[in-house]
């Protein structure tokens, strides 16, 4: 009962969060950028049979992760100061 | 802001990293764990509950049709042992897997050398067969069902007879062939200590036998208590396996933690199920919907010519505290000359029965131990379904922006596979396996050390 009080608590704050962003629409990116990533899949082949090109496509999807969620704190921060009387 | 608050800060934004990759793995991870934790648990005999109803092997019907000249139907029966009560009404039916049609309603007979009335307490064996003792209740279908090639067929007992421990067999028998009864049963150890006489289960059946009376055998496949189990056939070649599955599910009666919600399928290289590590080579996994469906998955693993497995089985996903039991197939199957040669259902797991440790006891004036345990447990375990609701948050936000860039970018970004076909091949360079193996797997650790360092670097001079 305490523990699900405070994952409730948790719960809707995310969500409070979460809601605002479920607003936005869909995102859409570029066929192309999809097109060219398909391309590189034959060399990818190619070359990942001598270098771990596998290790860098994880560590580009490391680097996306912690850039978009920095983009989401430097957004909630500039809503943030806008309150008054905050700084 | 002080240098305090932004330590904190950027603790936050890296635990968010982590957490988002832990969501975006989290299903798949999910599976692989269940998978090779329970397969080998298994709840026995005094302890069964829904799913843990299977365990059927077509192993005994290979002497039979080996011995037929004319198989032309089986027919199919099932039958208490050990029993000790008067008749009482049963009623077992088989149904069309696809259409769901009535093909056949039992009639309750006391079998040979019983009747109703000589029942007694104890009941001989009655016959040499030491594995069919006791006297038993025979549900026989009056009329002959031909259960023919290549179909599913389920078998249901309505109402079961009895409402203790109870022994049960499903019996084949194939015939013209139909002088030897004891020849062509199924011993169906796995299915007893029923306890719960108005459940219905359904067992499936998929016959695959010779018309004319040569060794195919007869495959039973994996029986499950009344509200789900599954069928697969396999096809293909080294470089596309198909995996035709189809499934039964009644989600009426599961609650939204224990409902089954994916079929996952781990194809298995060279490994063995058990206590035994095996080698994964793919997995997949099915969303299930209510009712019965049919689906085809294509593995594009590289198949080398070998043997491979291929375990299928029942999932729910979403929730934490799994009180839902699950039954599998595991498939064996071999690629020969680039082909699939050939797959048998070898074996089927046991049920799995996820036991919390935080189970109620029984609160009374010799257990004040169990009340303290419930009060507790009221107190500070929270309900399984209290986590599920977070899986859904991700599923809401995953292609807004700005994670849907991300997520977008990791889609395509994992469509990139070495499994292509390559722009030039390297691989036929003699030795470069040998050479540049060991090299990837230090620059593999070399890579991901200087971006650590890379990393922290740029984590301590974040402007915030």
């Amino acid at each position: 009962m305490i523990i699900d009080f405070i994952i409730n608590v948790i719960y809707t704050v995310i969500l409070v969060i979460v809601n605002i962003f479920a607003t936005l629409p869909d995102v859409t990116i570029s066929a192309d950028l999809s097109s060219a990533l398909q391309q590189i899949s034959p060399y990818y082949a190619s070359i990942a049979i001598i270098f771990p090109i596998g290790v860098l496509l994880s560590i580009l999807a490391f680097e996306l992760v912690y850039e978009g969620f920095y983009l989401l704190y430097k957004l909630v921060r500039w809503a943030y100061i806008k309150i008054p009387f905050v700084n | 802001m002080s240098q305090r608050l932004r330590t904190k800060i950027k603790l936050l934004i890296a635990l968010f990293v982590v957490l988002f990759m832990v969501l975006s793995m989290g299903l798949v991870a999910n599976a692989q764990t269940l998978i090779y934790d329970n397969l080998s648990e298994g709840n026995g005999n005094n302890n069964r509950t829904i799913g843990d109803q299977n365990g059927i092997f077509a192993g005994s019907l290979y002497t039979a049709q080996a011995t037929s000249s004319n198989v032309n139907l089986i027919r199919a029966y099932v039958a208490q042992t050990s029993e000790t009560q008067s008749s009482k009404p049963t009623v077992a039916k088989i149904y069309d897997f696809d259409t769901k049609a009535l093909l056949a309603t039992s009639r309750n007979v006391i079998s040979y050398p019983w009747t109703p009335d000589t029942i007694t307490t104890i009941c001989p064996t009655f016959n040499t067969d030491a594995s069919i003792e006791g006297c038993y209740t025979e549900y026989y279908f009056p009329d002959s069902i031909n259960l023919n090639n290549n179909k599913t067929y389920i078998f249901a007992i309505e109402s079961l007879y009895g409402t203790v421990d109870t022994d049960l067999q499903l019996r084949l028998r194939t015939e013209p062939d139909d002088d030897s009864f004891n020849s062509s049963y199924l011993p169906t150890d796995d299915i007893n200590s029923i306890t719960d006489s108005t459940q219905d289960f359904i067992f499936s059946i998929y016959s695959d036998y010779s018309p004319a009376g040569t060794s195919t055998p007869v495959i039973i496949n994996p029986i499950d208590f009344n509200t789900r189990f599954t069928d697969i056939s396999i096809t293909g070649s080294s470089t596309s396996v198909d995996f035709d599955i189809d499934y039964f599910l009644d989600t009426s009666e599961y609650t939204s933690q224990n409902r089954p919600d994916v079929i996952n399928i781990s194809i298995l290289a060279n490994g063995f199920l058990g206590d035994q590590q095996v080698d994964t080579v793919q997995n997949f996994i099915l969303p299930l919907q209510n009712g019965t469906s049919s689906k085809v998955l294509t593995s594009t693993y590289n198949h080398s010519d070998g043997d491979y497995i291929a375990y299928v089985n029942f999932f729910n996903l979403t929730s934490n505290n799994l009180t839902f039991t699950q039954t599998g197939i595991i498939a064996n199957y071999s690629i020969v000359g680039g082909v699939v040669d050939s797959f048998s259902i070898d074996t089927v797991s046991d049920g799995l029965n996820i036991t919390s440790q935080t189970q109620y006891q029984e609160c009374s004036i010799s257990n004040i131990y169990g009340c303290f345990v419930n009060a507790l447990i009221f107190t500070f375990v929270p309900e399984s379904n209290t986590f599920d609701r977070f899986v859904g948050l991700y599923e809401t936000i995953e292609n807004k922006p700005p994670f849907g860039y991300v997520t977008a970018i990791i889609d395509d970004l994992s469509g990139i596979t070495s499994s292509t076909t390559p722009a030039f091949d390297l691989s036929n360079i003699p030795f470069i396996a040998a050479i540049f193996d060991p090299l990837k797997a230090l620059l593999a650790i070399g890579l991901w050390v200087i971006y650590a360092f890379f990393f922290m670097g740029r984590l301590s001079k974040i402007d915030i």
